[in-house]
């Protein structure tokens, strides 16, 4: 995993509180799980059907009956539980999710998420990613700032087919952490280590007020 | 089942408490992050059922 990613799921993982339920997105969000705060107790849920996701089986001991929503192998804690897909989605919809963290092609000033395809290109599909960010009640997007291209990834407008209208609510990159307010739009609360408020306002095409009290050298390489 | 998905507070009311992790994964058919609270069920059901039997 790229520095970049380990700085993303290393800040994401603070935003995680003691009792909460989440739902890690696949790829970079499945890492969020090796950066939980001691002292701080989550339960993880995934959305082909179980809650309890514990820490990723050794090399080995994997077993091929219990996968994620990645297909990668899990292991299940003590007291977790497997069910079908409808049990599932029942419980996503229905708002039992805390927050759930994800990836994305694109997102926008207004909150808009565009994560499951782009024109003319073949792509898995989005998966249970539309049920879980109009479902949770927090929808982080764990993102690199910029695109391969090194366009930025935090648009005006998303370009691709949107995944959720208006419901992105923190936006947390290798760069800056922006939150959402209703009344505010995205606020630009803390900035990595290495990049000034320029930098941001330099590779960020949506718009975004900065902070009263913006963090600068927030957080950044771990370890 | 359907209920505690529904409702805001839900109270399970259990005959048989077991220790965390005494129970199969596969067997579960209400996940705990449903539950609210529960209460153990001090009624004897099969003296109440036998007993409905005897007064048909």
């Amino acid at each position: 995993m790229s520095e970049a990613k380990q700085i993303i799921a290393a800040r994401a993982a603070r935003e995680l509180a003691d009792g909460q339920i989440i739902n890690l997105g696949i790829g970079l969000p499945t890492f969020i799980a090796n950066y939980v705060p001691q002292g701080v107790d989550v339960i993880i849920q995934t959305e082909n059907g179980a809650v309890g996701v514990g820490p990723r089986p050794e090399p080995g001991c994997e077993d091929r009956d219990r996968a994620n929503a990645g297909n990668s192998p899990i292991t299940l804690i003590c007291g977790g539980s497997y069910f079908d897909s409808a049990t599932s989605f029942g419980m996503i919809r229905g708002g039992h999710l805390d927050s759930t963290f994800l990836g994305t092609l694109q997102v926008d000033e207004e909150g808009n998420i565009a994560s499951w395809m782009i024109p003319g290109k073949m792509l898995a599909g989005m998966g249970g990613a539309m049920d879980l960010i109009t479902g949770a009640k927090v929808v982080h997007i764990v993102t690199e700032h910029c695109a391969k291209d090194g366009s930025s990834k935090l648009m005006k407008r998303c370009t691709f087919p949107l995944t959720g209208a208006k419901e992105c609510d923190v936006i947390i990159t290798e760069r800056a952490l922006f939150r959402r307010y209703p009344d505010k739009g995205f606020v630009l609360e803390e900035v990595a280590q290495g990049y000034t408020l320029d930098d941001i306002a330099a590779c960020t095409d949506m718009g975004y007020t900065v902070a009263d009290n913006v963090k600068m050298e927030a957080y950044g390489p771990v370890g | 089942m359907p209920a505690a998905t529904c409702a805001d507070y839900v109270i399970a009311e259990v005959e048989n408490l077991y220790c965390l992790g005494e129970l199969d994964p596969n067997h579960v058919h209400t996940p705990g992050i449903f539950v609210d609270a529960v209460v153990r069920a001090n009624i004897d059901y099969c003296v109440m059922r036998e007993e409905a039997i005897n007064n048909v």
